[in-house]
């Protein structure tokens, strides 16, 4: 407390210390010439009594500075006194500050990208009241969905009633279009389907009315004419009116009271779901087996943790009555904390981005250093000097840490506005398969660790020079010339590992860009529909306004054949489920598609055997289906399965005949295949939501106007949405590797870069430190070659022992980048090789400029120069 | 009276010992010592200034600017609680350590 109490009345005095440095003058002054008048008084004379009163009080500047050392706070001053110096030498010198603060602000730039990323995407909490407390419940695992863990609508109710770990818990079916009529332009809405209990579980809050209740999700009536609106689309469409409580909207030509909105902060499942109405299944159609495309989210009750409430649930679903398998063998159910689920599969990506940024701010930070050695050789006379007046080794050290930091404030501030700005230009450019993107920003934690960091390497970096004093004051200048070669290898290894990442990244996405997804993709044009059940009522209904739609754009000329299919190939949406065959065992996954008879032809899928669909599979006739030419050859083997049956994977589905097999197609992904397909023609199952597919003989972008005029010449108020080219869907889905490649290809042209001036800054150095040598080769009659040739070999050396070290290292990352490569393997030979050229081709051309000037001295004068 | 040289950290002792019996200013303070020591205690008056201010730091005296006798602007120093606690401290130290001294000398 003592010391406390000290301390802070030192501090004190420090911030006041001119008005204290006069008081004290003026308090010893007069206590001065009270002496002298008692002397005078005393009948000394002036003089006596001046010299008298001197002697009598002590040397006042002596006491003075006793005095002055009791209320100071020696580090501080010293702190001070070098930072005014630091200041002073670093504004002599604006081209060595400028170039350190930019390298360190470069580095700081990049890290803080990165921060961003990984903060706003893996650690921020999620938008929900105690989030921490939320978990996924699933029975099946997706890669490419909202989450990872997917559920079934059954055994979401079964949960529900057996459970007692959770407060709650919320279903939703996340594939739901709505399409907005009759309140302005009309709109296709992307909405979901959920339980009452989703809001009670994620504890949201309507900012006005209310969100509808359990009662009324279990009515079918009510249910399918109440909506929850999102703060989003109630301001964008509706003016934020409150009276839009209680209003009527048409959505899908069915009225829907909107009996409240949501807050500007609740998404669910995403940003882009903008309303929700209650999730109603009818009875008979709860089954499990079949469908697993809802999503189920649960709230623990306090105090339960995660392995208890997995515990529990393995148990609930073992005792479970319905004895229905599920589809993943068995697994059980999945139980996942919500943030951890909807960002897993981005999660080695972000740590590999995170990675790849670590070695670049390690690269910047060794060019750093180098730079820092360098003006110390330069400064090694002011040193000397000073170290021979009295100053210690620890007092100079101390005296590169207070460069640091102005260097480091820079550093950071450049950093920081450089991100901010580099993240603007990013963000679009960033896969939509990112989840939580809205959340990327330089929020709060992440400028604090930037500026954490960027001291702390400010300091670590004048480290280098602080230990070189030592040596230098001891040794002489041959040790620096070591230490800077050796911060040059690191650095070289460092740009290595970098461009050999980078290289084989680029190489996987070539691979996959040219991967055959088993259909057409160029001139062909793609859009999707949904289908108002209201205003086209049943499956026939529906089909047969589907068939006229296909007659019309078939007739636009440019047109060769039209398709329709429930979930476009790629299209980044999915509907799978279980098949079984008649007369075989097994329950096999596949993707379900409802197709329209030139759906093959517009693809270019190939008809392995058998038929494709035509106009006598109508909804009155026998039931008919296709399948793909992997399932044919995992079920039948060398048997045709012509004429086989198959059915969907529940009870009382019913039997479809196998009338042809087409070729397999890539649905997901041009990098995973998981499933094969199987194909029931439209009229027959009948789907609201349909892609449509047009093969064109020209460029399909100029058609597009007029297809949509043809869809509207049936319908004009049918929306569409997401129109683009075959090559722009495939262009999405490569959208990750390309950014991955992009961003770590920019990291290792910034190395490579740094790396290159860096290196010729060490060549000039030894090779200035020769120069003795080398007038003295000349004169004796060397040639200007041979000195040329000396000097590359110095740089060639240091560039040989980076690429050995750069080797070795990303042979054991590239290990760790496992399944992010496609079509290469981690040692792939002719990544390294480029690699390794590239690196000898720029160090000798970084040489080059001192072996040049080295070649071109003049003897007589290099050797008259000390 | 001889004069006698002041052992280490005794001043401390001596300035708190003046200051409890009032405030004053380090003119005082220098006075009061001389006359109370009749003339004995000779030490550079300067000398009481780093004193003072250390104990400031410690917190055992604060200091005040104010009006002294002949008109002009003087520092007074005056006892804190804490200074008070300190000046009984040492001079119960201060006694031992005269005693045993005395002992040691004695009985050798």
């Amino acid at each position: 407390m003592d010391r406390l109490r000290q301390l802070r009345f030192k501090l004190l005095a420090y911030w006041r210390r001119r008005t204290l440095e006069a008081d004290m003058a003026e308090e010893m002054r007069a206590h001065v010439e009270r002496l002298i008048a008692s002397n005078r008084d005393s009948g000394m004379s002036p003089d006596e009594a001046d010299r008298d009163a001197r002697k009598h009080f002590g040397n006042l500047a002596n006491v003075q500075d006793h005095a002055r050392d009791e209320r100071r706070v020696r580090w501080l001053d010293d702190l001070s006194q070098d930072l005014r110096y630091a200041a002073r030498q670093l504004r002599r010198n604006p081209a060595f500050a400028c170039s350190v603060a930019l390298v360190l602000a470069l580095g700081i730039a990049a890290i803080t990208v990165v921060f961003s990323m990984v903060y706003g995407v893996l650690l921020r909490d999620l938008p929900y009241d105690q989030p921490d407390r939320l978990v996924t419940l699933g029975s099946a695992r997706r890669e490419n969905g909202f989450q990872g863990a997917y559920a079934g609508a059954a055994d979401y109710f079964d949960w529900r009633a057996q459970q007692q770990v959770f407060e709650d818990l919320g279903l939703t079916r996340p594939v739901a279009n709505f399409n907005l009529t009759r309140s302005g332009e009309p709109e296709r809405l992307q909405g979901a389907r959920a339980t009452a209990s989703l809001f009670s579980t994620l504890r949201a809050q309507p900012v006005i009315g209310r969100v509808y209740t359990e009662d009324e999700q279990l009515d079918p009536a009510r249910a399918s004419s109440v909506a929850v609106l999102s703060y989003g689309l109630w301001q964008r469409r509706f003016g934020g009116d409150p009276s839009i409580v209680g209003r009527t909207i048409l959505l899908n030509d069915s009225p829907h009271e909107v009996v409240g909105v949501m807050g500007p902060d609740f998404h669910y499942p995403d940003r882009d779901f903008e309303l929700w109405t209650p999730l109603y299944i009818p009875p008979n159609q709860l089954r499990s087996g079949g469908d697993f495309s809802y999503l189920c989210v649960a709230r623990l009750k306090a105090g339960v943790t995660l392995e208890q409430a997995r515990a529990h649930m393995r148990v609930v679903v073992a005792n479970r009555s319905r004895g229905y398998p599920l589809a993943d063998g068995g697994a059980g159910v999945f139980v996942e904390p919500l943030l951890g689920d909807m960002t897993g599969r981005v999660r080695q990506t972000l740590l590999l981005l995170l990675a790849a940024v670590g070695v670049l701010f390690l690269a910047g930070c060794v060019n750093l250093a180098n730079l820092l050695l360098a003006r110390a050789a330069n400064r090694a006379p002011e040193f000397s000097l000073r170290a021979s007046l009295g100053a210690t080794r620890s007092r100079l050290a101390r005296q590169f840490f207070a460069e640091a930091i102005p260097l480091a404030m820079a550093g950071a501030f450049l950093g920081i506005v450089t991100a901010y700005w580099f993240l603007q230009l990013l963000i679009p450019l960033m896969p939509a398969s990112m989840p939580r993107i809205s959340e990327i920003g330089v929020h709060r934690p992440v400028l604090a660790a930037s500026i954490v960091l960027s001291f702390c390497a400010a300091f670590l970096i004048s480290l280098a020079p602080a230990a070189q004093i030592r040596s230098r004051l001891e040794r002489g200048p041959a040790a620096a010339g070591r230490m800077r070669g050796l911060f040059i290898v690191m650095e070289i290894a460092c740009t290595v590992v970098l461009l050999v990442t980078a290289g084989l990244l680029m190489r996987s996405f070539e691979q996959l860009r040219s991967t055959d997804p088993g259909f057409r993709t160029t001139h062909v044009l793609t859009l999707h529909l949904a289908v108002s059940r209201a205003k086209y009522g049943d499956d026939a209904g529906v089909a047969r306004y589907l068939d006229r739609l296909i007659d019309h754009v078939r007739a636009v000329p440019g047109v060769e054949a039209v398709g329709i299919v429930n979930r476009l190939p790629m299209g980044g949406q999915m509907q799978a489920g279980i098949v079984q065959f008649e007369g075989k065992d097994g329950r096999f996954d596949t993707d379900w598609r409802s197709v329209s008879a030139d759906y093959f032809a517009a693809l270019d899928v190939p008809l392995v055997a058998g038929r494709t669909f035509n106009e006598s599979d109508s909804s009155d006739r026998t039931a008919v289906g296709l399948i793909d030419e992997r399932l044919a050859r995992d079920v039948f083997a060398t048997e045709s399965p012509i004429g086989k049956r198959f059915k969907m994977g529940f009870p009382e589905a019913p039997w479809v005949e196998i009338v042809g097999v087409v070729g397999h197609i890539r649905q997901e992904g041009l990098d995973s295949d998981p499933r094969p397909q199987v194909y029931w023609p439209h009229q027959q199952r009948t789907q609201d939501r349909m892609a449509m597919v047009v093969r064109t003989t020209i460029d399909p972008s100029a058609l597009s106007a007029s297809i949509r005029d043809a869809i509207h010449d049936v319908d004009p108020d049918q929306p569409l949405y997401d129109v683009w080219s075959m090559p722009a869907v495939l262009e999405r889905t490569l959208r990750g590797r390309w950014f991955n490649a992009m961003l770590i290809g920019v990291f290792a042209t910034l190395a490579l870069t740094l790396a290159s001036v860096g290196l010729y800054g060490v060549v000039s150095y030894v090779t200035a430190q020769r120069r003795r040598e080398f007038a003295v080769r000349l004169a004796l009659g060397a040639r200007a070659t041979d000195v040329v040739v000396l000097v590359l070999k110095q740089g060639f050396w240091l560039a040989l022992g980076g690429l050995a070290l750069g080797l070795v290292f990303s042979a054991a990352s590239s290990r760790a980048l496992g399944t992010m490569l496609h079509g290469v393997t981690a040692w792939d030979t002719w990544t390294y090789v480029l690699v390794s050229c590239l690196m000898v081709v720029v160090v000798l051309a970084a040489s080059f400029v001192p072996a040049w000037e080295a070649s071109r001295l003049d003897p007589k004068v290099a050797l008259q120069q000390q | 009276m001889p004069r006698i040289e002041l052992p280490q950290g005794t001043l401390d002792l001596l300035v708190l010992q003046v200051l409890s019996a009032g405030e004053m200013h380090g003119w005082g303070i220098a006075r009061r010592l001389s006359l109370v020591s009749q003339e004995a205690l000779q030490l550079q008056e300067g000398t009481l200034y780093p004193a003072l201010y250390r104990m400031e730091a410690k917190g055992w005296i604060a200091s005040t600017w104010a009006a002294s006798e002949n008109n002009r602007r003087a520092k007074y120093y005056r006892l804190t609680r804490v200074g008070r606690r300190q000046l009984a401290a040492q001079r119960d130290s201060w006694d031992q350590l005269a005693t045993v001294v005395s002992q040691v000398l004695e009985q050798t």
